[in-house]
């Protein structure tokens, strides 16, 4: 078991003031992630699948109703063997983590519309925005890493995502460029590039690597991401800024100075898990109002891992 | 990636050879071809809007991958023979639960030497890619990251 540093710790604590949440939290945090996969509703109805896997012997659950497609595999399996499954092979189920599917949903993506993914790769949120889509409409993915773009590719052909264009390019010289020939969108999500805190349960490394001078750089990234970013949303048109860790300098700082910059609203968003409110301040900086609409997804509230989403509105 | 709109003739050919090879009917697909393969767009824009895009972004990929023709073949990609499941009448070859579990490990598979040509594989109601079936034998195009023994 990896322990924390310090300073981590201490600002846990000052996130979760309650002790008994704290506790909760680092223990749910050491603890190895469950099983979740996502219908892959392009190839398959969640009940054919469920039928399939479960004729493999395996136990499955679907805990959210009105989201079929979010499946629990309750059966202990083999190391690998989730992935080299034939149903996975053929492209009827995503392996993907119940929190990393929230920026999806709370961007609710319509058939026929015109979306925009930043930070695509690998690609699990731009198959879920797919599928959520029937593959009309269309979606740029974007991603600035060669072997990370390679991933994305290979998941879009397995999903069979047809309504999707891959670039390579930084976000924010591929937002200068959409910019340039008046590119607009009616969705965009930033899943942001991040320090990961909320991934612990299945990147324990984290917890050794973690450093506050990475969140200061990276908060930095993330705001002129946005930023670029929020320049191509439509009027009446939804952004979604996700990342995967709970340091507010990459939270509700960057949407606070987003929100302030281009007079963006902040939405609540509608999410099938337990979510706590944005926080109203850190240290010496207070946010934004509204801030409180953004959701914070933790790992003892849900058996997940950590995640925040925050919907923002150009009226 | 260069991205070729696939011109009138040639896309008559191909729905053509898509009926008459495998029954599908007005598949309801914007065609592209790159150097090799048949790609679509399934998506809601136009061809012409998807020119700006192709023409003012670097575009590595786009859409999916549909087909390869080689030797006057056509053998429709893995995930073709998914969105296209329902339209698919024709040179459809049934494989057992004990062949598809090879099949996936991209081994050929016996089958009647009476067969030849290119045939659509399918085990109960899953549609499994394209095979050719020559002496006796269905050879497998499976691409490598999703054949079982590669994972
Ligand atoms: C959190 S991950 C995205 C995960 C992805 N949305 C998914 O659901 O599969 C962040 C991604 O941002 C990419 N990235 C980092 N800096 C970038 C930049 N300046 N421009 C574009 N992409 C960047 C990384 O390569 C990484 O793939």
């Amino acid at each position: 078991m990896i322990n924390p540093k310090p300073l981590f710790e201490e600002r846990m604590r000052r996130l979760l003031p309650e002790e008994s949440d704290f506790a909760d939290f680092s223990k749910k945090i050491h603890e190895y992630p469950l099983n979740f996969i996502r219908c892959n509703t392009l190839k398959i109805s969640p009940d054919e699948l469920r039928q399939k896997l479960e004729e493999k012997n395996w136990k499955i659950s679907q805990p959210f109703s009105g989201r079929q497609e979010i499946m629990l595999i309750e059966s202990k399996l083999l190391p690998g063997e989730i992935g080299k499954a034939i149903e996975h092979l053929l492209g009827y189920y995503y392996v993907q983590e119940v929190s990393s599917m929230m920026p999806a949903f709370a961007l609710e993506p319509k058939p026929g519309e015109f979306v925009l993914d930043l930070c695509a790769s690998p690609g699990s949120k731009t198959t879920q925005i797919a599928a959520l889509m029937e593959n009309s409409g269309a979606i740029i993915a974007n991603d600035r890493a060669v072997d990370r773009i390679i991933s994305l590719c290979s998941n879009l052909e397995r999903c069979a995502v047809g309504n999707t264009i891959v670039t390579k390019e930084d976000a924010i010289f591929l937002c200068q460029e959409m910019g340039s020939i008046n590119l607009e969108f009616d969705k965009i999500l930033v899943d942001v590039p991040c320090s990961g805190e909320g991934n612990i349960r299945s990147n324990p490394k984290t917890l050794i690597t973690w450093s506050i001078g990475a969140i200061r750089q990276l908060s930095d990234l993330q705001k002129k991401i946005a930023i670029s970013a929020s320049a191509l949303l439509k009027k009446g048109g939804t952004m979604v800024y996700s990342t995967c860790t709970h340091a507010p300098e990459e939270n509700e700082e960057v949407v606070s100075y987003l929100a302030q910059k281009k007079g963006l609203v902040i939405e609540k968003a509608s999410l099938p898990l337990k979510s706590r409110h944005g926080i109203k301040e850190w240290g010496k900086s207070s946010f934004v109002e509204g801030i409180e609409n953004a959701c914070r997804i933790y790992p003892q509230d849900n058996d997940c891992e950590g995640f925040f989403v925050a919907k923002l509105k150009k009226e | 990636m260069k991205i070729r709109f696939l011109t009138k003739g040639k896309k008559k050919e191909l729905l053509r050879n898509l009926e008459k090879n495998f029954g599908i009917e007005k598949p309801d697909f914007l065609f592209f071809e790159t150097i090799r393969d048949i790609r679509i767009f399934t998506g809601s824009v136009s061809k012409e809007d998807l020119g700006i895009l192709v023409k003012n972004l670097q575009i590595q990929t786009m859409g999916l991958f549909f087909a390869r023709r080689e030797g006057g073949e056509l053998r429709l990609s893995l995930d073709a023979t998914h969105l296209l499941s329902k339209k698919i009448k024709k040179n459809i070859l049934e494989i057992s639960s004990v062949q598809k579990e090879r099949w996936m490990n991209c081994e050929s598979i016996e089958i009647e030497k009476s067969l030849k040509g290119i045939f659509i594989v399918k085990n109960k109601e899953d549609f499994m890619g394209t095979g050719k079936a020559l002496n006796g034998k269905l050879f497998n195009f499976l691409p490598k990251e999703r054949r079982t023994g590669n994972y």
